[in-house]
């Protein structure tokens, strides 16, 4: 986590982890774009964050718990429908490559 | 100098692995919605719009399954975090149908702990545990021709991983430690325990290195092995392919790589290239798990007693042998039957005896489910009238056999002394009847009587075989020998 945060952030590296192809035109100007926000987000560096610890919400407490009881509100079956294509109750997808 | 090469021994190896275990806690609903938590429904049958990864959609943890992590981490002396949170790990494949996996990954639920496992020879290795964390399960997939069909009853069902530090030298040590902490946590009511419906699964990490050698070698991931003994066999016949590729002078990569039961070989599923980058990030819609005192103790409380301490309380202040405290404590239910019997006044080396012989046979158990052939209550009473002589020991195994049709048939509550007075079950231990009966019986005999009287011992049994014969089974086995012996042996003073 204490990482440079733009080691990581070629357009090609980032296309590759989003699953998206990009063409060279594309991955110059989100380079172009991406340089921007990072420059623009390194002004956070200037703050002296020293002995403060890390937010990770800006909501204070604990998560609230539920009990542990089935409830159904909505069918299965409605949000089955929703997919684009179904066999037998199954969402149909392409074939996954390894 | 060819000669030399040929004839150096082989160096020896370490083996170094790691077990990494992912634990389905037994809830009813899933780890973040209100879904049921089934195995084997038909596809898609309890899903929802959380757990199908609808925007717009929140999670809210479920308290059992907090519990149940929590006790996980007590049960293998883990350290429970005051404050833990979830994590997003990202990554793209179809049964995951958010695009990442609710986790926890900087800040677990709880850190350290071990297993302490018995070596084979003799004296015990403390296997110590990294980390416990919660996590969502994925979906599943088929694959079928072009397509792949998604089922996503299993996604978000809530489990723990426990990661295990590479402290395990050998795949007889890996199988134990996981032997070991299943029971722990099937004892503590966390997880069902079963492998073949994958709801404890293991993963190994598996490396070796020259003896001596500080850095650790090249490793290997077996995944998704579903028994202990296969567990066993891949880790070593790994280890094995492992030294044999780095002493014929060749390079092990990292990858992972699965077991093929039938031909007992590993084999390659695919390379770990880079390190995979799964962008974890807090995750914005849940704030952080708060695991209070009051929490922490209720957990604490409740934690049911292991099996390690159940058989020591077993063999020490109950008298049973390690091989019976074994046999009963093999599953929670069973052991918990044998309890309540004990509670209800049952002798528990006769009981002990009595369940491992007559009962387990019928007892079928599923996950944390078992059912049992007759109550523990019946139990109790049928070995209390054995106890008291009202009936033989014979006669109880009939009994039960009776009973057990009986609770079978569908009755509710059998009044196991009434059943054996109807079937005309009862001992003959009245003295003056029984003794009549033994006196008869020598009388009727007295060419045996004479013969054994002129040193032919061998006969007793004859006797006593009358005895049993003349009264249908029902005479008092102790007092008709003791009887026997005395109109026997009086024969000084010419008695019948």
């Amino acid at each position: 986590m204490e990482r440079d945060p733009r080691a990581d952030v070629s357009p090609a590296h980032l296309a590759a982890l989003a699953g998206l192809r990009l063409s060279d035109d594309e991955a110059g100007s989100f380079g172009n774009d991406l340089d921007r926000i990072l420059a623009y987000m390194s002004l956070l560096s200037e703050v002296d964050t020293t002995g403060i610890a890390p937010l990770a919400s800006p909501t204070a407490g604990a998560s609230p718990l539920r009990e542990d009881v089935p409830l159904r509100e909505v069918s299965a079956a409605a949000v089955v429908a929703l997919a684009p294509k179904s066999q037998d109750g199954a969402f149909v997808v392409p074939k996954i490559l390894e | 100098m060819g000669v030399a090469t040929i004839d150096e021994e082989r160096r020896p190896y370490d083996v170094v692995v790691g077990l990494e275990v992912h634990a389905q806690l037994a809830t009813r609903t899933k780890l973040f919605c209100s879904c049921e938590t089934t195995f084997g429904a038909p596809p898609n049958t309890h899903v929802c719009p959380v757990c199908a990864g609808h925007p717009g959609t929140l999670p809210v943890p479920n308290a059992e399954a907090v519990r149940l992590a929590v006790r996980a981490c007590l049960t293998v002396g883990t350290e429970v975090s005051k404050t833990s949170r979830f994590s997003r790990k990202n990554y793209f494949y179809p049964d995951l149908p958010k695009g990442y996996q609710i986790s926890q990954f900087d800040e677990p639920l709880g850190k350290g702990g071990a297993i302490v496992v018995p070596l084979e020879g003799g004296g015990t290795k403390v296997a110590r545990i990294e980390r416990i964390h919660m996590e969502e399960d994925a979906g599943k997939n088929v694959h079928e021709g072009r397509e792949s069909l998604v089922d996503l009853n299993r996604a978000g069902t809530p489990l723990v991983e426990i990661v295990g530090r590479p402290d395990l030298s050998s795949g007889r040590e890996a199988a134990e430690y996981l032997r070991i902490l299943r029971d722990a946590l099937v004892f503590a009511g966390v997880n069902d325990g079963n492998l073949e419906e994958g709801s404890f699964r293991c993963d190994a990490n598996v490396s070796v290195k020259p003896r001596g050698e500080e850095k650790l070698g090249t490793r290997v991931e077996l995944k998704n092995i579903n028994s202990f003994k296969f567990v066993e066999r891949a880790i070593t016949i790994e280890a094995a392919r492992q030294i044999e590729v780095l002493e014929g002078g060749g390079r092990l990569v990292a990858e992972t790589r699965g077991w093929d039961e039938k031909n007992e070989t590993t084999f390659s599923m695919r390379e770990k290239e880079t390190a995979q980058d799964y962008r974890y990030f807090p995750e914005p819609d849940l704030l952080p798990l708060v695991i209070d005192e009051a929490f922490l103790a209720e957990a604490r409380a409740s934690l049911p007693e292991g099996s390690a301490s159940k058989r020591a309380r077993y063999t020490e202040s109950l008298g049973l042998t390690p091989y019976a405290a074994e046999v009963l404590t093999q599953h929670p239910k069973v052991a918990a039957y044998f309890e309540e019997a004990v509670a209800l006044g049952a002798d528990p080396v006769a009981l002990g005896n009595f369940v491992q012989a007559e009962v387990l046979a019928d007892v079928t158990t599923h996950g944390l489910d078992a059912t049992f052939p007759i109550p523990a209550r019946a139990l109790s009473e049928l070995l209390s009238l054995v106890k008291d002589g009202t009936i033989s020991g014979k006669q109880g195994k009939e009994l039960y056999r009776e009973v057990k049709t009986r609770v079978g048939g569908g009755e509710g509550s059998v009044d196991v002394r009434a059943l054996a007075e109807s079937l005309g079950m009862r001992q003959l231990t009245d003295e003056t009847a029984l003794r009549a009966l033994c006196e008869k019986v020598v009388a009727e005999a007295a060419k045996q009587r004479d013969d054994y009287r002129r040193g032919k011992k061998g006969l007793f049994g004859f006797f006593v075989g009358q005895v049993m014969k003349a009264s249908q089974g029902k005479a008092n086995p102790k007092r008709t020998n003791e009887i026997l012996t005395e109109i026997l042996e009086a024969s000084a003073e010419g008695a019948p």
